[in-house]
């Protein structure tokens, strides 16, 4: 037996190496300035009805060094609607010779459930090889089955966006003869290969020999980079619904059949928005007392199971429970305004910074987040409903500035949320101080800050608790050893808020004294970093927002001190923007006035070396010193 | 016929501790025994150290304690826990042994939206192997308390409001989130859970993240079960009683084919109340190892079962019978037996060195060739063998596998067991093999003791990562299981820059900058290197507020992990004629920052190392420039010679130097010198940053 077991190893030992993982085998040029290259990749989606289809996806990746490792990583998500099955993982060393396959009991399943989730159905299953001998190749396997094919996946072929490259990956979809399949490319120069065979049409994308991009600060979102194939449905079926999405009209209807008679309130609630609203006569009025109702009296908590990750809980539920997540509170917002006389709408939307946008030519469900919105004569009130604390009709950074799907009694409708011009988006800080003999700074700091640069300073009042706080704001600036305290926010809530925001400020050793001299740096809380310098700028530089910083310095020098020195002022305008530094001395005080304006904007990266120059020149500016002496 | 457990030894120190009783233990049945074991019981002394204050039941609420007076509590408290009481008890099972209901009930106020988190509530729930019942949640009650009118107005939580979620294949959760919670409400819950696992007797813990009024925990343990009871705090608990109290049990085990058998037992529990009052909001500090090793807490180790007098199963054993037993295990044994593929495997040869060499070859083999997977544990994830197939493990696997490759080669190694920064220290003076989870190896070669750990990738040979340096480690040694020093007062780090600065042409210095970085400074930055881009590095690396440019920046001994990372750079600074010239000489090797910022302090301050800081700078005076003004030389010790600081100028007509260095010659501080020391880095900020001052020569 023993012999028969010896046997078994060597026969598979020989059988498991594999010549295609070779590093050998690899293009030079596919690892110059990569941490990771994908070798192969078969990711091929079976759309067998509207009900049902099966992604079944196998790749390899060789990780070339420790920056790598994360690709080594294997997770995918299942729930009710999603089941996961053939888990494969197999490790090979440089030479492409497999060192390790995954066994059942190694992968982990774990809860998909997130900090504020009540309860999902979403989990997780997960494992990882773990190499320190660079090159070694890692290829994982998986085939996920979908009841309804409301989502089906996009193929990127670049699975990091920097610092990856890709050796060859295919997309293969196939769907019945009768079906129509959308589908949208981007930075893929042919046309997909279609064959039709068996009552199965296949349509396949190939790339090979894909060259890694580097970190390049300030770059369009990746989408617009790298090559993605979207695949969308026409007619699908989804826990229990069905659809049409060839249109967003389409999607929309959809979206309402799923929100259908889910908007009843309870009695009680029904004479409370009488209450609160009969009496007053604007719309934006009766929007602003619901919208602080909604704020007062709810929580978010997300539940999630089955359809339910895309089906609202009950506004009844709302109103008794207190909690719901981001479509229960925007469903029950809807009809709180709804009961008020007022037409709100539903709107889906792909929220925070790393979601990629939605193609207005290419309905496709790629949405995360829900928000409502009242349409009015003039404007349209935007309202996030899983805020306590944002004011009515504020959308931030994490959902302004962007395309969404409102919801109309017609179906969806693409809208575009507000954006902040830099006159909204502003930072207006008063700093009154005063240096002592021991070079000791005592300062007031007064900040106002509106629209987008106002975000930090609310989230830091409404959510960091008082030591948070504290602990926050003494790490929050390069100035040595200082302390701050008597932190106090004061709040404006408006269409485009403002939050002011003060505390004192003690610094010892701030001016920093040796012999008869005291050196002093005026401008202390506003500093320019340099950027890295980058000699082959590939992409654009892009500037999503403007926006305007004005620091006003006056600054009491001691008494038994005159000025020595004193920097020049500096003036600097350009396509990026203006940087202004102005000083004045004036009975034995000086005053400092710096602003700095950001012109949102593209800039060809053959600007890169003069957008680069800039931001030495305020970096140099910002770390000016005044001499005084004794 | 009576109870008893199989002495399995890995009940008592996996981290699965509840797994490995499950699969291994069989219960015997043994009346005797358990009969003799209550007679012994009763005649031990009763004692009571009653303490007022002792809550039973929670009152029910009134208006007044939504207002809430105490001197933890101010304007900026977010939350309040009111009270947080819990109890643990056994009870006779059908199984033939016994279970622990554990009872927990909490009241917290609300008072700001910022903590509404706490409204949401998830239950931990073991659920062991299959092959056991699970921990049965029970007795669940839950309401929001709202103060509406003047009248308390309540909404109750159901039985259907509890989601059960499956975690992952060791605990369940158990879910319920409060409704109608607004700012200033009061929400509670009680619940009960029933556990097979009687030597999981739960911990508790006197603090949290909020201002704790009453925290309360009382135990009651059959004299069958002898626990080591461990607390810690930081001052004396409001209420610490014991007394015995008369109990009856009635086991019986359903289980068997026969007809059922039940025994009645009575004996005396030992009961212990612990409470604490008015305990303040946990907070953590720089410069301590882990902030769970000062929470308020009582801690519970099964150390035996006491059959009777002369029959007592010892499950926490003494070191020597710890070892022993540690090194009875298969995995530990099969450090020390031949395997030949394993001697064949090394690549590299081992002739012509010296033992030192060797051991270093091998260590450095091992270390490069297998992969650690994250996970840390004195349990080896798989067999050697396994190991050395995939090459890859745990951290036991990695470096069991390099004691068994020395072991080969003729070299003995001896596992010694620690327990990391970040899980916490481990108790000396017990063996509670449990609270370790590393292993490295040790191997003495003339004379002189060297500690190796292969698992961490970028080590030098004989060095031991800052994370594992927890004050100390334990030879597994049947004969001498010694205690091993590991403390950061162990870890001298030496540091040496040195920046050269001349004065090449009319306007314009250049200069060179190098430094030897300290072992645990070259091991962090070996670390960033393998992961992040060495731009990212210069710039933060490389940041001063001084005006110069910074040229062709290199790590040098990135790869030779026994020996100091280098830096190296050239500087450029171009001059405008100025009329006064000044220059900060510290460059960027000032402390520009006090590393202690707060006022005051609670928990001593642990500094990962003992250090010896050095910086020269050699400078020539600016062409067409005089030296002005310079810095004064000052020396400060402190504590007399715990430290040192040296601030030293000299110059010459055409040249200044500088010599720089901080010492400290311990890493351990009191909480009471936490005042000093930051006087004392305040004060080494404030000459750092002192500047040399040059004029122009007026012609």
């Amino acid at each position: 037996m023993r012999v028969l077991i010896f046997l078994m190893v060597l026969l598979t030992g020989s059988c498991c190496f594999s010549q295609e993982y070779s590093i050998a085998k690899m293009p030079s040029n596919l690892t110059e300035n990569a941490d990771a290259v994908k070798r192969f990749e078969e990711f091929h989606v079976q759309i067998k009805s509207i009900k049902h289809a099966v992604i079944k996806h196998k790749w390899a990746i060789t990780i070339l060094n420790q920056a790598g490792d994360e690709y080594a990583f294997y997770k995918s998500q299942y729930s009710k609607l999603y089941s996961l099955s053939d888990i494969g993982g197999k490790l090979f060393d440089q030479n492409g010779v497999q060192i390790k396959k995954i066994r059942k009991k190694e992968i982990g399943d774990v809860t998909g459930s997130g900090e504020h989730d009540l309860i999902t159905d979403s989990r997780i299953k997960y494992f990882s090889f773990h190499c320190n001998k660079y090159p070694y190749t890692v290829e994982f396997e998986d085939e996920l089955s979908l009841d309804g094919i409301f989502f089906l996946p996009t193929w990127m072929p670049m699975s990091g966006v920097e610092n990856f490259s890709v050796e060859q990956s295919k997309f293969i979809v196939e769907t019945p003869v009768d079906y129509q399949l959308r589908y949208k490319q981007k930075n893929y120069p042919n046309k997909p290969l279609i064959e039709q065979q068996n009552g199965v049409i296949t349509y396949t994308w190939e790339v090979q020999h894909q060259l890694p991009l580097s970190k390049e600060l300030f770059r369009p979102n990746a989408d617009e980079l790298l090559t993605t194939v979207s695949i969308a449905p026409t007619l699908f079926s989804f826990g229990g619904y069905s659809g049409d999405m060839s249109t967003w009209e389409g999607f929309g209807k959809f979206i309402l059949a799923l929100n259908e008679n889910r908007h009843i309130l309870p009695p009680s609630i029904q004479q409370q928005v009488h209450q609160l609203t009969d009496h007053l006569t604007t719309t934006a009025e009766k929007v602003a007392v619901l919208y602080q109702y909604l704020q007062q009296n709810t929580r978010y908590i997300s539940i999630q199971i089955g359809i339910g990750g895309w089906q609202p809980l009950e506004a009844k539920f709302v109103a008794e429970k207190k909690f719901g997540d981001c479509k229960a509170l925007s469903n029950f917002m809807v009809s709180l305004l709804k009961e008020a006389g007022i037409k709100a709408h539903y709107v889906l939307i792909p929220a925070g910074d790393t979601y990629r946008p939605i193609n207005e030519d290419f309905p496709a469900s790629s949405f995360n987040h829900v928000i409502a919105c009242v349409p009015t004569n003039k404007d349209t009130i935007w309202l996030e409903c899983t805020s306590q604390t944002v004011s009515p009709g504020f959308l931030g950074s994490f959902t302004g500035n962007r395309k969404a799907l409102m919801i109309t009694d017609n179906g969806g409708k693409i809208v575009t949320t507000p954006q902040y011009s830099a006159e909204e988006n502003t930072l207006q800080r008063t700093i009154i101080a005063t240096i002592d003999e021991e070079g000791t700074l005592a300062a007031n700091v007064t900040t106002n800050y509106t629209g987008l640069e106002q975000e930090e300073a609310h989230h830091q009042f409404k959510y960091s608790s008082k030591e948070e706080q504290i602990a926050h704001y003494n790490r929050a600036y390069d100035i040595g050893t200082y302390q701050i305290e008597q932190i106090d926010f004061k709040e404006t809530r408006a269409v485009v808020p403002k939050m002011e925001e003060s505390f004192t400020l003690k610094a010892a050793n701030f001016g920093s004294i040796t012999g008869k001299r005291m050196f002093v740096q005026p401008n202390f809380l506003s500093k320019t970093a340099r950027l890295p310098e980058r000699k082959h700028r590939l992409s654009d530089i892009v500037y999503p927002y403007s926006y305007v910083h004005t620091d006003s310095i006056i600054i009491h020098l001691p008494k038994n001190y005159t000025l020595e020195s004193m920097p020049k002022n500096i003036k600097i305008s350009n396509q990026f923007g203006q940087f202004y530094v102005s000083y004045l001395f004036n009975d034995n005080s000086i005053k400092l006035i710096r602003t700095y304006k950001r012109n949102e904007g593209r800039f060809p990266a053959s600007d890169y070396e003069a957008f680069a120059k800039f931001y030495e020149q305020m970096n140099r500016g910002d770390l000016d010193k005044l001499v005084l002496v004794k | 016929m009576l109870f008893f457990i199989q002495n399995y030894f890995g009940v008592f120190y996996s981290p699965y501790i509840f797994e490995n009783f499950l699969t291994s233990t069989t219960i015997y049945m043994i009346k005797k025994v358990l009969l003799a074991a209550c007679l012994f019981s009763l005649s031990a002394i009763i004692e009571v150290n009653g303490q007022n204050g002792i809550i039973k039941k929670l009152l029910p609420l009134k208006a007044e304690d939504f207002k809430v007076q105490s001197t933890i509590v101010d304007g900026n408290t977010d939350a309040v826990i009111i009270a947080d009481i819990g109890s643990s008890e056994y009870e006779g099972n059908t199984s033939g042994w016994f279970t622990i209901i554990y009872k927990r009930t909490k009241r917290i106020l609300i008072r700001h939206k910022k903590a509404f988190d706490l409204a949401t509530v998830k239950v931990p729930i073991y659920k062991g192997a299959s092959t056991i019942e699970e921990e049965n949640f029970m007795d669940f009650e839950a309401a929001t308390y709202n103060l509406e009118g003047g009248g308390i107005v309540e909404s109750k939580l159901s039985k259907s409001d509890i989601y059960k979620e499956k975690y992952n294949s060791y605990y369940d959760f158990r879910n319920f989130s409060f409704t109608n919670v607004k700012e200033g409400s009061i929400i509670q819950y009680t619940y009960t859970i029933k556990s097979p696992y009687y030597s999981h007797l739960r911990e508790w813990k006197f603090q949290d993240y909020y201002p704790v009024l009453w925290s309360q925990y009382q135990v009651s343990i059959p004299s069958i079960f002898d626990f080591y009871i461990r607390t810690t705090k930081q001052k004396p608990f409001s209420v610490d009683s014991f007394s015995l109290k008369s109990a009856f049990y009635s086991v019986s085990d359903a289980h068997t084919t026969s007809a059922t058998r039940t025994y009645n037992l009575t004996g005396n529990d030992r009961v212990h109340i612990w409470a604490m009052k008015d305990a303040p909001a946990l907070k953590s500090e720089p410069f301590i190892t882990t902030a769970s090793n000062f929470i308020t807490k009582v801690e519970f180790n099964l150390r035996a079962i006491v059959y009777s007098e002369s029959n007592i199963e010892k499950i926490m054993k003494d070191w020597k019978a710890t070892a022993k037993d540690i090194l009875k295990k298969d995995e530990y044994k099969s450090i020390y037996e031949k395997h030949s593929w394993l001697n064949d495997a090394l690549t590299v040869s081992l002739e012509n060195k010296s033992d030192v060499e060797k051991v270093k070859l091998m260590y450095e083999y091992v270390r490069d060739n297998f992969s650690c997977n994250g996970n840390e544990s004195i349990w080896p994830s798989q067999s050697i063998k396994e190991t050395f197939n995939t090459k890859t493990g745990n951290v036991a696997a990695i470096n069991l596998l390099l004691m068994s490759l020395l072991h080969n080669k003729g070299y003995l190694a001896k596992p010694v067991i620690l327990s990391t920064r970040e899980n916490g220290r481990s108790f000396n003076s017990a063996a509670i093999v449990e609270e370790y989870n590393y292993v490295v190896a040790s191997i003495t070669i003339d004379g002189k003791q060297y500690l190796l750990d292969a698992s961490q990738p970028k080590l030098g040979f004989g060095i031991i990562a800052p994370e594992c340096l927890n004050d100390a480690g334990r030879l597994i040694d049947e004969d001498k299981p010694l205690f091993v020093p590991m403390s950061a007062d162990s870890v001298f780090e030496r540091k040496y820059s040195s920046m050269v600065i001349s004065a090449d042409t009319i306007n314009h210095l250049s200069g060179s900058y190098f430094s030897n970085l300290g072992s645990m400074e070259s091991l962090q930055l070996r670390r960033r290197l393998a992961k992040e881009k060495k731009a990212d590095i210069i710039n933060s690396v490389a940041t001063s507020s001084e005006k110069m440019d910074i040229e062709d920046f290199s790590f040098d001994m990135v790869d030779s992990y026994d020996d100091p990372l280098v830096i190296r750079y050239m500087v450029n600074v171009k001059l405008e004629g100025e009329d006064i010239l000044y220059f900060n000489p510290m460059f960027n090797a000032s402390i520009r920052d006090n590393p202690f910022h707060a006022a005051e302090r609670f928990f001593p301050v642990e500094m990962p190392s003992k250090i010896d800081d050095t910086y020269t700078l050699e400078m020539e005076v600016p062409k067409g420039y005089e030296i002005d003004e310079l810095p004064k030389s000052v020396r400060v010790m402190y504590n007399e010679n715990e430290g040192m600081f040296e601030y030293i100028v000299l110059k010459t007509k055409t040249s200044v130097q500088l010599k720089c260095r901080l010492v400290f010659y311990k890493a351990n501080f009191l909480a009471e010198d936490y005042a000093s020391l930051r006087d004392f880095y305040g004060m080494i900020v404030k000459k750092e940053a002192e500047h040399f001052v040059f004029k122009k020569i007026k012609k």
